[in-house]
């Protein structure tokens, strides 16, 4: 029964956001109606926030993988794939179809266009965290105080784009299927580029030549290189000529389902190892592909001076976290256990930018400056962890990527609400935030990076880097704690803060802001004391991806359903067998 | 059932003052009434905790009863050694509960001053001071490093805020960013850093972060023969958590890299940046306590290295002979205290890396003299005006003098002047990697024991003298014969802690695992400790005579001081050092990184758009002369055209 319950509520968390998108522009085409407006944008917040709320209440690994170990091909996940089974091709709905000759079909078949807008979501523990994340975040980020239209354009077209990057983003980090998740990045990256040019910053004409064309043009081209690089190396395997990389093999899991690529039997392991070095820089060139690279922080700074607040929000708290998610879910599964000397490397590349970002954010004279930094530098913390093989540093890096966004979320909003004098967050709040990004005992911060540290001391990891990343990370709080003395930024005048002119939207409620305040505070000290709680949730969904010296259990009987019976009847000479570490 | 009662009473214990702290500073209108709860609670408080050694004495006679509290597992995994925090009561603990309730109740005569105060920024820094009390009490009854971990990153949290909250009296509150008093948190931070380093080592080599396991002896040979410098490195981190959260060694002072002379961390904190009362809190309840049993739980680890000892040793001692040098020369008071403390810390540390057990309880009773002296001094200098405050201190001397013969007594007691204690250095030597190198510096530590106490009776002395001076001469004819009964209170529960102590010493020391273990099966004649506490009020009756001595015979001790001063003012010490390796370094690293974000990487930008822009110059430059609109759509364009290839390729 929860199964189902947990699909129904997955489709309403995503589905939420458009149907607010539709209230509002019904709402707007009346008039401006600010009041209604408002209303209908915080309802439509908490309701994605209630509903992703109800999920992970609701959220239950299948009961045999915590039973019986790890099973090399389980996916446990919850899983939609039924939602547009309606386009879909028939022979889902046949369950006595044998997989090998579905596979067949879909390779054979003229209609084969029709499966790939099959649109699977779903969700397992991994993209919970980014699930919960977004729906949090999108709460200020809606509520936040939107910059004067100079255009004519109504506070609408700024709500309905910020619902749209919601919608999005709940698309991309639910996604099970290639088309879809691309699909989603373009309508975030779309929204966004229309939001920054209908309600950007002070130089209209500087954002549209520099962040549009430029940053966006690099990031669609980062994204569609990553696909690339995925793609050609598909078909490396198929050149390869190993039998266990024939095209009927692995083309159906390429075009289905990324997620699913997690689950690859490791037949060829030998090919891997081979070919560890170029899968090591293709790892990094993926994941950096969506993030910054280090001379483009100068750009992503501005890129951030020169949108409105939500969008600020949007991307700095989510967005700036693509990268990783897209290495987590997509990138490490599909290359599997990685070389000691990947890892060495990698991990030196990933602990070296966050040393590299503290220093230059111990420099910053603006809050925005510092904030930026900051996020760079855990971000660079977060791919060292995430890669470097180890399962105590792969959750305490996911734990961590939830910990910068919500707790820079609510310093952030906290930070906006100062120049009004309206300081409606309490400061507690604002101080478990800054725990929390310093690692107070008893916030989730404390948690992820003990996590982290063990993680990566146990890694095969340079030892004298770890050392100076602790250090870093000790001292790190300070420097979070002198960023939120700093002047929000040192360019922009404060009316591009805070909406002061008549025509903003009608100021957020005390309320409202209050008990996102609570909710986060509140959230950052429950998993802090009780981290079981999400790492249970953690737990199934990541044991593939740690691989490095991990022996895994011999997968049990796992229950057959019509996806896992396809994959077993796929290469069902493979036998699936522990890993040596 | 006994254990029952112990339990709840070490929760009561441990709670209240918290809870107190929260219901002052919340409650707005405080009315006399309040505050008199208040001080009834504190009291039943310190009889609970009194209670609860004689309680446990009375009830349990077989010294091997700790009272195991059970444990909060975080998360018990296969992956995670032990993300377990556990408590373990024993009798060492109980008894510093006791000597903690009783000091804090004493000390509520100078508390409530800043409970009843009207200001907002106090009542919020006693309820931060509350919470201190009750981690530091946490702190103290954890059995692993995990929980050690979680309190002091707390204790040095909350230590800072104390720093820096409002607690001064003077409306222009002299902390800055970037004066000295960022330096409390940077040091503080830097014994996180070695918590942190401790627990991952102790993960790694122990496979466990449990005191119980890292001082078990079995444990410690097999992992030593596994790898021989496991040992040596955990056992140099924790002694730099210790040294580091003791927080007063001058040796972690150059860590603020904005170090100057007149900046010193320190001297500063002591001269401006803080409060009596705040000074009082943190040294009687942080430094002392902290230090004690970091020394008492940690050390088993590190007294199995020979190298770790000799160099904590050596640190320990020169430690004590910089700090007292410059206590010596200072002119301030709060300077001389936080330096004399400094060079107890350092006698300490000297004095327990020798191994010699009866030097460690010198150690102890010298820490609780100190904490006691400490807390005196400022309870008789709180009800004086601030333009008084440097009044004369007059039951510094009876501390100090207990502490004298008490150290005497444990100094040259050990390693280097009795055969016995040779011999059992020579067994130790064997046993655990002691080399000849040791017995030689441990044969010198006596005499700087000797060296260092003079000084600091020198100090306080020449301080006397120069607030005697100061003092209006009536008010201080009158004051003198007035001893506070605080301070007979402190002193007299002090030595009764003493007695009971060396009474039952092996059933206090139950559980502390050390490796010279079988000396306290030595003889030990409690009529010594008899004689030693009445030599001390023999002594200190000596002393406070002294200062009834014409002052300007006093004044000319102040000559000989003159050189040391300028050596210390003008000649090379550890902050210049600490500059020039690592200050100008790091200064020079962020410059780096400053100069590649302003200039390296936006010219490395510039080249390469110039050389993309060859490429895509039709396209782009349709895009950066059109409308936003027009960009818009030409980015929702690129997305369709590259889900269209996608599809493509999928076909």
């Amino acid at each position: 029964m929860w199964e189902g319950l947990n699909q129904y509520l997955l489709l309403l968390a995503i589905t939420s956001p458009l149907v607010g998108m539709v209230a509002i522009a019904l709402i707007s085409r009346g008039g401006s109606n600010a009041m209604a407006l408002r209303e209908a944008v915080v309802i439509h917040a908490i309701l994605t926030a209630g509903f992703v709320g109800l999920l992970v209440i609701q959220y239950r690994v299948p009961t045999s993988l915590l039973q019986s170990g790890v099973a090399i091909r389980e996916i446990p996940a919850v899983q939609m794939q039924g939602a547009f089974r309606w386009i879909g091709d028939p022979v889902r709905h046949e369950p006595k179809h044998s997989a090998k000759q579905h596979a067949e079909d879909e390779l054979s078949s003229p209609m084969s266009l029709l499966p790939i807008v099959r649109m699977a979501w779903g969700i397992d523990g991994v993209s919970l965290c980014f699930v919960v994340m977004t729906a949090l975040v999108m709460i200020p980020s809606l509520l936040s105080p939107v910059t004067p239209a100079k255009y004519g354009e109504s506070h609408a077209v700024s709500s309905v784009c910020l619902l749209g990057c919601s919608f999005s983003l709940l698309g991309i980090f639910s996604a099970q299927d290639v088309v879809w998740l691309i699909a989603c990045v373009g309508m975030l990256i779309g929204f966004s580029a229309f939001l920054l040019a209908t309600h950007g910053g002070v130089d209209r004409r500087n954002v549209m030549t520099r962040c549009v064309a430029r940053w966006g043009m690099g990031t669609l081209a980062g994204g569609l290189a990553l696909i690339g690089i995925v793609y050609a190396f598909s078909w490396m395997q198929v050149w390869s000529g190993e039998s266990a990389f024939l095209p009927e093999f692995v083309w159906p899991r390429v075009r289905h389902d990324l997620v699913s690529l997690r689950y690859i039997d490791p037949v060829a392991e030998q090919v891997w190892r081979q070919t560890a070095p170029a899968i090591g820089l293709t790892c990094l060139v993926g994941a950096w592909a969506w993030l910054p690279m280090f001379p483009l922080h100068r750009r992503w700074i501005s890129f951030w001076r020169q949108s409105s607040s939500g969008l600020r929000f949007v991307w700095m708290c989510v967005g700036s976290q693509l990268g990783l998610f897209i290495l987590v879910q997509y990138v490490l599964p599909v290359f599997g256990p990685l070389e000691e000397t990947t890892i060495w490397w990698s991990g030196l590349l990933g602990l070296i930018g966050f040393l590299y970002a503290q220093a230059v954010m111990a420099r910053q004279q603006s809050f925005l400056g510092a904030i930026s930094y900051g996020l760079i530098a855990q971000q660079g913390l977060c791919f060292a962890a995430l890669i470097c093989g180890e399962r105590a540093a792969l959750w305490g890096g996911l734990l961590q990527i939830v910990n910068v966004s919500l707790s820079v979320s609510l310093l952030v909003w906290q930070k906006l609400q100062e120049p009004t004098a309206n300081n409606t967050v309490p400061s507690w709040c604002g101080r478990v935030a800054l725990g929390s990004l310093s690692g107070m005992p008893g916030t989730l911060g404390f948690v992820s990076q003990l996590l982290i540290l063990w993680g990566l001391f146990g890694a095969p990891v340079a030892g004298e880097i770890v050392l100076l990343t602790l250090v870093g990370l000790v001292f790190g709080g300070r420097l979070w704690q002198r960023a939120t003395r700093l002047p929000y930024d040192e360019v922009l005048p404060s009316s591009e803060i805070t909406a002061t002119s008549k025509d903003s939207m009608p100021s957020i409620g005390i309320g409202a802001a209050y008990a996102y305040a609570l909710v986060v505070a509140g959230g950052l000290i429950l998993v802090g004391v009780q981290p079981a709680l999400m790492l249970n949730r953690l737990r199934p969904s990541t044991e593939q991806l740690a691989l490095a010296g991990m022996p895994v259990s011999t997968p049990a009987v796992t229950e057959s359903n019509g996806w896992n019976e396809q994959d077993e009847q796929l290469d069902g000479n493979s036998v699936p067998r522990d890993r040596e570490p | 059932m006994e254990r029952l009662v112990i339990l709840s009473a070490v929760c009561v214990v441990i709670a209240l003052p918290a809870m107190m702290a929260a219901a002052c500073a919340f409650a707005t209108p405080r009315t006399s009434r309040m505050l008199r709860v208040v001080y009834t609670l504190w009291g039943i408080r310190a009889l609970l905790g009194v209670g609860l050694v004689v309680f446990w004495l009375l009830t349990e006679s077989a010294p091997t009863s700790d009272v195991a509290v059970p444990s909060l597992a975080l998360w018990a995994d296969d992956v995670l050694p032990d993300l377990v925090l556990s408590f373990r009561l024993d009798r060492l603990t109980a008894l510093f509960l006791a000597w903690e309730t009783l000091l804090s109740a004493c000390a509520m005569r100078r508390f409530k001053v800043g409970m009843s105060s009207p200001a907002e920024s106090q009542r919020s820094a006693w309820m931060y001071g509350g919470m201190l009390i009750s981690i530091v009490d946490l702190f103290v009854l954890s059995a692993n490093l995990l929980l050690t971990l979680v309190c002091g990153i707390l204790i040095s949290r909350l230590c800072d805020h104390l720093c820096r909250s409002g607690v001064h009296d003077d409306p222009e509150w002299p902390y800055q960013e970037d004066t000295g008093g960022q330096a409390i948190g940077d040091t503080l931070r830097w014994g996180e850093l070695a918590m942190w380093v401790s627990l991952l080592l102790s993960w790694q080599f122990y496979g466990s972060s449990e005191y119980d396991v890292l001082n078990d002896p079995l444990v410690q040979q097999k992992i030593a023969a596994d790898n021989p410098a496991a040992i040596p490195v955990l056992g140099l981190c924790l002694a730099g958590v210790t040294l580091v959260f003791a927080r007063q060694f001058p040796f972690v002072l150059p860590f603020s890299v904005r170090l100057n002379a007149d900046r010193e961390p320190t001297s500063f904190i002591a001269r401006e940046l803080m409060d009596l009362s705040v000074d009082c809190l943190l040294r009687t309840f942080l430094v002392w306590p902290l230090g004690f049993w970091l020394l008492f739980r940690l050390a088993p680890v590190w007294q199995q290295s020979g190298v770790v000892c000799q160099l904590l040793g050596l640190a320990g001692a020169l430690t004590a002979v910089l700090a007292v040098a410059i206590a010596a020369v200072g002119t301030d008071r709060r300077a001389i205290f936080s330096y004399s403390s400094t060079a107890y810390l350092g006698l300490i540390a000297m004095l327990f890396s020798s191994g010699s057990t009866r030097a460690m309880f010198a150690g102890l009773m010298l820490i609780g003299f100190d904490a006691g002296a400490r807390l005196i001094s400022e309870l008789v200098a709180s009800p004086t005006p601030p333009e008084k405050r440097h009044a004369p201190d007059r039951t510094i001397p009876l501390f100090l003098t207990s502490a004298f013969f008490v150290m005497l007594w444990g100094g040259f007691y050990g390693p280097g002047f009795l055969r016995s204690e040779m011999a059992t250095q020579a067994k130790v030597a064997t046993a655990t990697g002691f080399t000849d190198m040791s017995a030689t510096i441990f044969r010198v530590f006596p005499w700087i024991t000797l060296v260092v106490l003079s000084g600091l009776c020198w100090s306080f002395l020449r301080l006397k003298a120069r607030n005697v001076q100061q003092t209006d001469r009536d008010d201080d004819d009158q004051a003198t014969f007035v001893l506070s009964g605080y301070s007979w209170m402190v002193l007299a529960s002090m030595l009764t802690f003493a007695g009971i102590f060396c009474t039952w010493r092996l059933t206090f020391l139950h559980g502390v695992l050390y490796p010279l273990q079988q000396e306290f099966n030595d003889s030990f004649d409690v009529s010594v400790f008899i004689i030693t506490l009445s030599s001390a009020a023999m002594a200190a009756v000596a002393v406070w005579l002294l200062y009834r001595l014409n002052p300007e015979w006093r004044m000319a001790l102040k000559k000989p001081a003159e050189p040391v001063l300028s050596i210390l003012r003008n000649g090379a010490y550890l902050p210049d050092v600490w500059k020039v390796l690592v200050a100008q370094p790091v200064n020079v690293f962020q410059d780096l990184c400053e100069f590649c974000e302003e200039r390296a990487w936006p010219t490395v930008g510039r080249i390469v758009r110039r050389v993309c822009s060859l490429g895509n110059e039709s396209f782009l430059g349709g895009l950066e002369h059109g409308n936003m609109r027009v960009n818009a759509a030409t980015v929702l364009l690129t997305t369709a055209v590259m889900l269209g290839l996608l599809m493509y390729l999928e076909w």
